[in-house]
Order: structure tokens, then C-alpha cells, then sequence
């Protein structure tokens, strides 16, 4: 009897591993949940400009990486959904797996390439005007797993925010805090450990 | 001696032939001219795999010599036009060039004008077009002299009638300016070589003619910037029609 528990776990244990997540999202160095999104205001890049960037040049690689753990599992496939609600910029762009884009005026792109420990998505809106905002929703695939983030530029002041509509799934529209946890908003404690600027949180802006 | 003297010149009037006309001259073809390839780098101080082009073009220089020309054309999305912070070196023409030719992304490039090439495949591109003659051989040779640019471009037609534009851009060498690099840093001291500076004779150049076994010498003049090294200038001169590049041919400022 125990050896056949011992063979079932084994073959329950070998069964889970096969299905084990074999990349994550990290966004500055912290696991991000499957769905959740980064929110990053526009602010002056290292060339002075008013931008937003997944990866700023003074530490890219702190800033949105994948994590791929079984470089063996196949290319990877990216997907990148945009939905421009209303921020102005002169050069948005995409960089992922070595190769680059422009997405400006673009609302759908893919992108495939060979798996790294870790690949940059450096996705960036340079020379920002008007208040708007930005949602990028990007879906990785590996060997049949699959991993989403969204991405949210934003430049809106208190008074002229518009409302967006995530392209996640329900339950994914909620913000995350930067480790990737659901935030309780009657926890005013994580609340306050976001950085100050503007953020949509279940659809209703708050400032902090 | 008179009668041998004149039984010689008989024998030589005697000794001619006649030959038609179509016959008297012999037409010979000048020697295929040696093709000089034009690389046109789209590139931009904003563009994290720039570098990773430059590199192909660095190695290719290394191979072909003075057969290769490359041109980098700052411009587009990821060209940066400098504030008080930073030197830009995107210009109005970069500009032009890059929204000419419908890009989508940066950097790319066109090797003698035969359609738009990544950077990953400028090597075979390059071989190839080294392997094709060209229809014309071209100099051009530019000398500084109290502040004005003296150009002077020489074309000599090899193979039938060449008929397109000729271009001829100032660029420059050595210029230490931002650039965004592969690890998505920023690099202040990166040097920038061969960067479009202006164009001499318009932004697409003028009408050229040139018909085999001809020559054509062109003179222009141009004001450099006062900002702009002349000790890294270079000049570089190309013809172009719709089948691409004809021949190119680039030298070195030399300050009078």
C-alpha cells in the first residue's frame, strides 16, 4: 500500500511539474501575479524628455523583465494589445527578444523569438503630451503555458481623467501594488506605499 | 641612289591597302568600372540595437575597404534632435529620408538603394552588390578654403548612358554624443563615425547624364556649420535612378 502512495505521489509530483510555470513577469525586481498591471506616469527620461518606460536607461534592468527558467521549452511568442486613450506621444515603441518596433498609431503586434534568462520589455512612449492614458496588454506563451501583464501609461491630471476599460479578464481590472499583490483597499497601508501620482484603481481614479 | 631612293617610295604607295571607313577606327570599351556600395544606416541616438548595426558596418569596413560607404542618417522615431541637455544629431533631412522610404522600424538600411534590409542581413546584401560592375567610374574630391567647401565631382562613363541624379552629402567622423545602447543604457561617450551632416546639392540631389566613354565634371560649393569639426568631414557622392545606386564614391575634406 505505501509503495503504491509512494508511486502515486510520484506520479502526481512528476504530473504538476510538467505543468510548473517555467517564466514569470518581474516588474523592479518582484514577482508580478498573472494579470496584474504596472502603472508607470510620465516623467523626464535621461534625454530630458516627458516619457513613460517600462525600463528606464538609468537601470533597465530593473524595470519589466521576463524571468525564463527552462530555455530549452521552445521560442516564445509575445502578443502586445494597445489601447490609446488619449496620450499624446511622438514615439511609442516595443522592444522585446532583441528586435524592436514602433507601435505608434498600432493596436495589435506580436512578436517571436528564442527564450533568455532574462528578456527586457522595454516598451516606451517618448515625447508625452495632453493628459491620457495608455493600456498595453502583453501575453507571453512558452510551450503552452502563458503569462499576461498590463501595462498602463498614464498623464492625467485630477481633472480630466477618462475612464478605461482593461482588456484583462474580470477580477484582473483591480491594481496591484508593485509586488504583484492584490491591494485590499481597506488596507491603507499598502495603499500608501504606492508612489505619488495618479492611479485608477477598480475604475475610480485616486490620488496619491 | 636617286632611283633607289624613288623605287622605295613607290614601294611604299604601292604597299598600302585601302580601308573602308567603317573600319579605320577600332572601338574599344573602357574597363568595367569597380563598384563602391552605398549603406544607407537609418539610425537614431533613441535606438538600443543602433549600436548592434554600427558593428555590422564596422566589420564590413574592415572587409571591403574602401569599397564599402556607409552613411548614418539620423532620424525617424528613435533619432534625437538634441536639447540643452544633450547633442542631437537628427536632422531635418534624417527626417525626410526616413518618413521617404515608409520604415517601420530602426535600424535599417539600404544597400545601394535596392529595397529596405535589416541590419542582420547587410553582410550578404553588401557581398552581392560588390559582386555586380558599375556603368560609370565617379571621384569627388572636396578642399576647405576660407570657410567655404569646394567640391568637385568626376564621372566617367564605362557602359552605355547612365541617366539618374547625383547626391553628394557632408558627413562627419569622431563625434562623442548619447546613445542608447543594447542593455537599454544610456552612453554618453559613444563616438558616432560617418553621421549625415547636410546635404550639399539638395535633398535628393540633380538630374546627371553620362554616356559611355564620357567624362563630366561637376563643381559645387557649400558653408559648413561652425559647430562641425572640419579636420572629420567627408564628402560622398553618389548616382541614382531608379534601378538603384549607380556607383558612389566618397573623400576626405582637406583643409586648404
Amino acid at each position: 500500500m505505501n509503495k503504491q502512495l509512494l508511486l502515486l505521489t510520484a506520479f502526481l509530483f512528476a504530473s504538476l511539474s510538467a505543468f510548473a510555470q517555467t517564466f514569470e513577469f518581474q516588474y523592479q525586481g518582484a514577482s508580478l501575479q498573472d494579470g496584474a498591471t504596472v502603472t508607470i506616469a510620465a516623467q523626464e527620461n535621461f534625454f530630458g524628455e516627458l516619457s513613460c518606460e517600462t525600463n528606464p536607461s538609468e537601470n533597465p534592468n530593473n524595470g519589466l523583465v521576463l524571468k525564463m527558467q527552462d530555455l530549452s521549452a521552445g521560442n516564445v511568442k509575445a502578443e502586445l494589445q494597445i489601447q490609446n486613450n488619449g496620450l499624446g506621444a511622438s514615439m511609442i515603441q516595443w522592444c522585446m527578444g532583441g528586435a524592436c518596433t514602433m507601435a505608434l498609431n498600432k493596436t495589435s503586434l506580436t512578436k517571436t523569438f528564442a527564450p533568455a534568462d532574462t528578456v527586457q520589455v522595454l516598451f516606451d512612449a517618448t515625447n508625452i503630451k495632453g493628459n491620457g492614458n495608455l493600456l498595453a496588454t502583453l501575453t507571453v506563451t512558452q510551450n503552452g503555458q502563458t503569462r499576461k501583464v498590463g501595462i498602463l501609461f498614464t498623464n492625467e491630471d485630477a481633472t480630466s481623467i477618462k475612464s478605461i476599460s482593461p482588456t484583462l479578464s474580470k477580477g484582473e481590472g483591480a491594481i496591484y501594488d508593485l509586488s504583484g499583490r492584490l491591494v485590499n483597499l481597506s488596507t491603507r497601508q499598502l495603499v500608501n506605499s504606492l508612489k505619488n501620482g495618479l492611479y485608477i484603481i477598480n475604475g475610480k481614479k485616486v490620488i496619491r | 641612289m636617286k632611283n633607289k631612293y624613288l623605287s622605295l617610295i613607290l614601294l611604299l604607295l604601292t604597299a598600302c591597302s585601302y580601308i573602308g571607313e567603317e573600319e579605320r577606327l577600332i572601338y574599344v570599351k573602357p574597363e568595367p568600372a569597380e563598384r563602391i556600395v552605398l549603406l544607407e544606416d537609418f539610425t537614431g541616438q533613441r535606438c538600443v540595437n543602433c549600436p548592434k548595426g554600427t558593428e555590422v558596418i564596422e566589420q564590413l569596413q574592415q572587409e571591403y575597404g574602401e569599397n564599402i560607404i556607409a552613411v548614418g542618417i539620423h532620424g525617424g522615431p528613435l533619432g534625437f534632435a538634441g536639447n540643452a541637455r544633450y547633442e542631437g544629431l537628427a536632422t531635418d533631412a534624417g527626417n525626410e529620408y526616413f518618413n521617404h522610404w515608409g520604415f517601420d522600424y530602426q535600424p535599417i538600411g539600404l544597400v545601394n538603394r535596392h529595397g529596405a534590409v535589416n541590419y542582420t542581413d547587410w553582410a550578404a546584401t553588401v557581398r552581392e552588390e560588390l559582386s555586380k560592375p558599375a556603368p560609370l567610374n565617379l571621384d569627388v574630391e572636396a578642399l576647405l578654403n576660407e570657410g567655404q567647401i569646394d567640391i568637385t565631382v568626376t564621372a566617367n562613363g564605362t557602359d552605355g548612358v547612365v541617366e539618374g541624379k547625383l547626391q553628394v552629402w557632408l558627413l562627419e567622423d569622431g563625434i562623442t554624443a548619447l546613445q542608447l545602447m543594447p542593455d537599454g543604457t544610456a552612453n554618453t561617450g559613444y563616438v558616432h563615425n560617418h553621421v549625415l551632416r547636410a546635404p550639399v546639392n539638395g535633398l535628393w540631389g540633380e538630374d546627371f547624364t553620362i554616356a559611355e566613354g564620357k567624362q563630366k565634371t561637376i563643381q559645387l560649393t557649400f558653408q559648413p556649420n561652425a559647430a562641425w569639426n572640419t579636420q572629420h568631414l567627408s564628402v560622398v557622392a553618389f548616382v541614382y535612378n531608379n534601378n538603384g545606386v549607380q556607383q558612389a564614391a566618397k573623400n576626405n575634406l582637406v583643409i586648404n
